[in-house]
C-alpha cells in the first residue's frame, strides 16, 4: 500500500481525490496548507505528493522546493493556473508533473499510478528483458518481442503503428514530416495528399500519451512534422539532484 | 574665498591701473636701452655722450642739415622765406650775418646757393660758416659778443669743448669718430669739400641749450647704465603687464560684497558707440601729439608734459574700453548690447509678428512683391552703380533661393511627419519653434493629433490589459469551484440514482459543468488573443503538413458526423512563416466548428491555394442550421451560427481564430452564402 499526501486548500477537491485515489488502493493523507503538508511529511513514510499551488500560509512551490530538500518523492502540481510559464515554475521547484483545473478524474489517477510506477519499480524491466531496445524515458520497445512498456503499462500497438513508432524511437529527437515518415516505414514512395500517418499518429498518441493532447513522448509540430521526445533514461528524479 | 577677494577688488584695479603705466615705461625704456646699445660701441663700459656714435651721429646731422647746397629749385622755394637777420656786421673782411633762430639764410654763388638753417632743435651747436667767394660769413655764437670779428668767434669756436672745422681742405675736430682719419665714419667733410666754404662749429660740455642734444643726453645717461639688465627687465615687466591684465580681468566689474558682475552706465551704452568713441579718441590723441610736437615753442619741457598728459587720457580711455569689453564678455552682452542686434531683433520680431498673423498666402504675396519691388529698385541703381549693384542683385537672388529651399525643407518635413503618423506611427513629433505663420499652426496640430492618437492608443492598450488579466484572474477564481462541481458530477454519477429523472438531471449537470470549463477556458485564450499579450514564436513551416496533420486529428470525428472532406493541396512544398502551435489553434478552431456546425453527410473541401506571394486556405461547408446573421455579426464575440446555446462551443473560436490569425500577419475572412459557410486564410508566402 502506498501513502499519498494530497494538499488543497479547498476541502471538497481534497475529499473528491481522496475518494479516487483510495479506490486505487492509496492510503491518502490530507493537508491544507503547505505548513499541515511538510508536517505529515515529517511524521509519515508518503510515497507522492499531489500539491495545490494557490494555498494560505505556504504556497505550493515554497512547499515543493522544502520537500526536495530532503526528499525525493514525486510531486504532482495541481493549480488553476493553466499558463506555460507557471508549468515551468512549477516543474523548475522541483515537481515531476503539472495537471490543471478542473482535471479529468480519470487522468489524475492515471498520471499518479504512473508516478508511482516510476518510483517503486522502474528499473527491473530493462534487467529481465533482453533483446534489441529503444528506449526514451519510461518509454520502452523491445523489437525482439515486439513489446512496448510505457511507465510500466505494456501497450498494444497495431503493426504500422508499432513501426511508426520504432522509427521515431530509434531516431528519438528527431522531425519527421508526414513523408519522410511513410517514405521511411513504408520504404515506398510517398504520393499524394494522404493523411493516413496524421490518424496512426494520433492513435499511437491516444495508447501512450495519459492526455493525447498534451503528450509526453509522441510531439507534434504542427506544419513541420512528428518527433519522439529525447528524454534522459535518468534514474529516478535524477534532476533534482543537481 | 572669491568673496573675501571681491572685498579688495576695487582697491586691486587701482593698484593695476597704476602700474600699468609703469611697466610699459619699464619696457620701453628697456627696449631703448637694448636698441641703443645695438649701436654703440659695445666693449667700452663706461660711455661718456660725446663720445658716443649718437652724438656722433647728431654732430655730423647738423653740419649736413646746415651747411648745403641746393641746386633744386624746390629747396629753393622752401627756403625762399627769409628770416629776420638780427644782425649784419661788416668791421671784419667778410659779412657776417647773424640770424635769429630757426631762419634761412642763403646766398646766391653762380646759381649756387649755400644755405643756412639755425634750427632750434640744434641749439646746443655753435657754428662759424663763411663764403669764401662772396666773402659772406654766418654765425649762431652769441650775437651779443662785442667783437664780432670772424677771428674772434672761430677762436672761442676753437676752444668749446667739442669742435669740428673745416678750412682749405682741411678738418680739425677733437672728435675722433669725425676726423678725417675715420673714413669708415664718414666725415661730414665729404659732403662739404665740393663748396669753397669754410666752416668751425663746436659744442660746449656742459650743455645749455635743451634741444636734441640735451634730450639724447639724458637718454644716454639713462639707458646706457642698464642695458645689462634691461632684457630680464624687459622680460619681468611683459609678464608683470600679463598679471596686471589678467588681474584686471578677473576683477572686472566686481562689487565689495556682490557676487555678480555689476554693470554701469557705460556698460549700458550700445558697443558700436563706445567703438566709435574709442576710434575718435584714438584720432584725437594722434592728432593733438602731432601737432604739439610739430609746434615750435621754445619750451620743449612744456610740450612733453602736454604730451604725456595727451597719452595718460588716453591710458585712462583705452583701460575703460577694455573693461567693459571684459563686462560684456563676461555677462555675454557684448554682441547683445549692440544696435545691430537691437535693429535684428527688432527686425526679426516684426517679421515674426506678420508672418505669425497672415495667412500662408498673403505671406508669400508680400514676399514676392517686397522682392520684385527690391529687384526692381536694384535695376534702376544698378544702371548708376553699375557691378556693385549687380553683386547686390546676386546676393539678394542668393537670400531668395536660401529662403524658398527652407521653405520648401519644412514643408516636407511637415510631410512626411503626416506620412508616419498616417503608417501607424502616433510618437512623431515637430518641433514647434522651428516653424513660423501657417505652418507653425499646421505642426501645432499635428502634435495634438499624434498626441491624442498615442493618448488613446495607450489608453487602449492599457484596457485591454487590465481586461485580459481581469478575465484571467477570474477564471482562476471559477476554476476551483468548478473543479468540485465536475469532480462530484463525475462521482455521482457512479453512484445509483433512485430513479430515470434524477439520471436525467445529472447527465444535464454533466454537460453544463464540461460547457463551463470550455467556456472559461476559451474566455482566457479570446481575451489574451485580441490584446495581443501572447508571446509568438515565428517559424518556417509547411501549410501543407499541418492541414495533414489537423485534417488525421480530425479524422474520427469528421467520421462521427459523415462528413466526407476532400483536401486540395498544391504539389509543391507552401512554406508560411508563422507560431506553429498558434496557427495549429486557428486551424484546429475551425475544424473543430466544422464538426459542430457542418450539415451532417456533407463534403468539407480544404483547399490550399498558391499564388505568387500569397498563401490562401479556403475551409467550406455547408451549415446545418441557416445562417440567418452576417458574416460581420458572425464574427462577434459570443456569437454562434444557431440562435440556441445548447451545444458545447462556447461562440468564442472564430473569434480567436480571427485574433490568432491577425497576430501572426494573416488575414481571416469568413464568407456566407446561403448554407455555404467558408472561411479564407491569407498569408504571405516564404520562398
Amino acid at each position: 500500500m502506498y501513502n499519498i499526501l494530497v494538499c488543497d486548500d479547498d476541502k471538497e477537491i481534497v475529499n473528491a481525490i481522496e475518494i479516487y485515489l483510495s479506490k486505487e488502493g492509496y492510503k491518502i493523507f490530507k493537508a491544507y496548507n503547505g505548513k499541515e503538508a511538510l508536517e505529515i511529511m515529517g511524521k509519515e513514510e508518503i510515497h507522492l505528493v499531489i500539491l495545490d499551488i494557490m494555498m494560505p500560509k505556504m504556497d505550493g512551490m515554497t512547499t515543493a522546493s522544502k520537500i526536495r530538500e530532503t526528499k525525493t518523492v514525486p510531486i504532482i502540481m495541481l493549480s488553476a493556473k493553466s499558463e506555460d510559464y507557471d508549468k515551468v515554475a512549477g516543474l523548475n521547484n522541483g515537481a515531476d508533473d503539472y495537471v490543471t483545473k478542473p482535471f479529468n478524474p480519470v487522468e489524475l489517477i492515471a498520471r499518479v499510478n504512473s508516478q508511482i510506477r516510476r518510483y517503486t519499480s522502474l528499473g527491473s524491466f530493462q534487467k529481465k528483458e533482453e533483446g534489441t531496445i529503444y528506449q526514451t524515458g519510461d518509454l520502452i520497445i523491445n523489437d525482439d518481442t515486439k513489446q512496448v512498456e510505457v511507465e510500466g503499462r505494456e501497450i498494444k500497438l497495431t503493426p504500422t503503428e508499432y513501426n511508426i513508432l520504432k522509427f521515431l524511437t530509434k531516431n528519438k529527437g528527431k522531425v519527421y514530416s508526414i513523408n519522410q515518415i511513410y517514405e521511411n516505414v513504408w520504404e515506398d514512395e510517398a504520393y499524394g495528399a494522404d493523411n493516413i500517418i496524421a490518424v496512426h499518429i494520433r492513435h499511437i498518441r491516444e495508447k501512450i500519451e495519459i492526455n493525447p493532447k498534451e503528450p509526453k513522448y509522441l510531439k507534434v509540430i504542427w506544419g513541420i512534422g512528428y518527433k519522439i521526445e529525447k528524454l534522459e533514461e535518468e534514474p529516478k528524479h535524477a534532476k533534482n539532484i543537481k | 574665498m572669491q568673496k573675501t577677494s571681491n572685498k579688495y577688488a576695487a582697491l586691486i584695479r587701482i593698484i593695476c591701473y597704476i602700474l600699468i603705466p609703469l611697466a610699459i615705461f619699464s619696457i620701453l625704456k628697456s627696449i631703448v636701452s637694448i636698441w641703443y646699445y645695438e649701436q654703440e660701441d659695445t666693449s667700452v663700459k663706461e660711455y661718456n655722450f660725446f663720445e658716443s656714435k649718437q652724438f656722433a651721429n647728431l654732430y655730423k646731422e647738423s653740419i649736413i642739415n646746415n651747411v648745403g647746397v641746393s641746386y633744386e629749385k624746390e629747396v629753393q622755394d622752401e627756403y625762399q622765406h627769409l628770416g629776420e637777420v638780427t644782425s649784419i656786421v661788416q668791421n671784419d673782411k667778410y659779412t657776417l650775418y647773424i640770424p635769429n633762430y630757426y631762419d634761412v639764410v642763403e646766398s646766391d654763388v653762380q646759381g649756387q646757393k649755400i644755405y643756412y638753417k639755425n634750427y632750434l632743435q640744434n641749439k646746443n651747436l655753435k657754428f662759424l660758416i663763411i663764403d669764401n667767394k662772396t666773402k659772406e660769413a654766418i654765425t649762431n655764437v652769441s650775437q651779443t659778443l662785442s667783437t664780432d670779428t670772424t677771428e674772434e668767434i672761430k677762436n672761442e669756436l676753437n676752444n668749446y669743448s667739442y669742435f669740428w672745422s673745416y678750412e682749405q681742405g682741411k678738418v680739425n675736430t677733437n672728435i675722433s669718430l669725425l676726423s678725417l682719419e675715420n673714413i669708415a665714419y664718414q666725415s661730414p667733410y665729404t659732403d662739404l669739400k665740393q663748396y669753397d666754404c669754410t666752416i668751425y662749429t663746436g659744442i660746449q660740455d656742459p650743455l645749455q641749450y635743451k634741444d636734441y642734444y640735451y634730450n639724447y643726453k639724458i637718454l644716454h645717461d639713462n639707458v646706457f647704465p642698464i642695458y645689462e639688465i634691461a632684457i630680464i627687465t624687459l622680460i619681468i615687466n611683459i609678464i608683470l603687464i600679463f598679471l596686471y591684465m589678467i588681474l584686471i580681468t578677473t576683477y572686472a566689474g566686481k562689487k565689495r560684497g556682490k557676487q555678480e558682475i555689476e554693470l554701469d552706465v557705460l556698460d549700458k551704452i550700445p558697443y558700436e558707440f563706445v567703438l566709435a568713441f574709442l576710434f575718435f579718441a584714438t584720432g584725437i590723441a594722434l592728432i593733438l601729439i602731432d601737432n604739439f610736437q610739430g609746434m615750435r615753442i621754445n619750451e620743449i619741457d612744456f610740450i612733453g608734459i602736454i604730451i604725456i598728459g595727451i597719452i595718460a587720457i588716453y591710458y585712462v580711455v583705452g583701460m575703460l574700453f577694455y573693461l567693459t569689453t571684459v563686462k560684456r564678455i563676461k555677462t555675454h552682452t557684448l554682441l547683445k548690447n549692440t544696435i545691430i542686434y537691437r535693429i535684428y531683433k527688432l527686425i526679426q520680431k516684426v517679421v515674426n509678428n506678420i508672418s505669425n498673423n497672415i495667412s500662408l498666402s498673403l505671406e508669400l504675396a508680400i514676399v514676392i512683391i517686397g522682392y520684385s519691388l527690391i529687384l526692381l529698385f536694384s535695376g534702376f541703381l544698378s544702371i548708376a552703380l553699375g557691378p556693385i549693384m549687380l553683386l547686390f542683385i546676386l546676393g539678394l537672388c542668393g537670400v531668395m533661393f536660401y529662403w524658398s529651399f527652407q521653405y520648401l525643407k519644412k514643408l516636407k518635413k511637415i510631410k512626411e511627419t503626416i506620412k508616419e503618423l498616417y503608417e501607424g506611427n502616433t510618437q512623431v513629433h515637430l518641433d514647434e519653434s522651428q516653424y513660423t505663420g501657417e505652418l507653425k499652426q499646421l505642426c501645432i496640430y499635428l502634435n495634438d493629433i499624434a498626441g491624442g492618437l498615442q493618448t488613446a492608443i495607450n489608453k487602449s492598450l492599457k484596457s485591454e490589459r487590465m481586461k485580459t488579466e481581469l478575465i484571467t484572474n477570474v477564471s482562476h477564481d471559477i476554476k476551483t469551484p468548478l473543479t468540485s462541481i465536475i469532480n462530484y458530477v463525475d462521482l455521482l454519477k457512479k453512484e445509483k440514482m433512485p430513479n430515470k429523472k434524477a439520471e436525467e438531471y445529472l447527465t444535464i449537470l454533466d454537460q453544463k459543468s464540461q460547457r463551463l470549463k470550455h467556456l472559461t477556458e476559451d474566455l482566457v485564450e479570446a481575451s489574451k488573443a485580441s490584446s495581443g499579450s501572447i508571446k509568438l514564436n515565428m517559424e518556417k513551416l509547411d501549410v501543407k503538413e499541418l492541414i495533414k496533420q489537423v485534417s488525421g486529428e480530425f479524422e474520427d470525428k469528421l467520421k462521427e458526423k459523415k462528413l466526407d472532406l476532400l483536401l486540395n493541396l498544391p504539389e509543391e512544398n507552401v512554406t508560411i512563416t508563422a507560431d506553429s502551435r498558434y496557427l495549429y489553434r486557428v486551424i484546429e478552431n475551425l475544424y473543430s466548428n466544422i464538426v459542430k456546425y457542418a450539415l451532417p453527410k456533407s463534403r468539407v473541401y480544404v483547399d490550399v491555394l498558391l499564388e505568387q506571394e500569397i498563401v490562401e486556405i479556403n475551409l467550406k461547408n455547408i451549415s446545418k442550421e441557416k445562417l440567418n446573421i452576417s458574416a460581420e455579426e458572425l464574427m462577434e464575440r459570443f456569437v454562434r451560427g444557431e440562435s440556441s446555446r445548447n451545444t458545447e462551443g462556447s461562440g468564442l473560436g472564430l473569434s480567436i481564430a480571427q485574433s490568432l490569425t491577425e497576430l501572426q500577419q494573416g488575414t481571416f475572412q469568413i464568407y456566407l452564402d446561403g448554407d455555404l459557410f467558408k472561411v479564407i486564410l491569407k498569408f504571405k508566402r516564404k520562398q
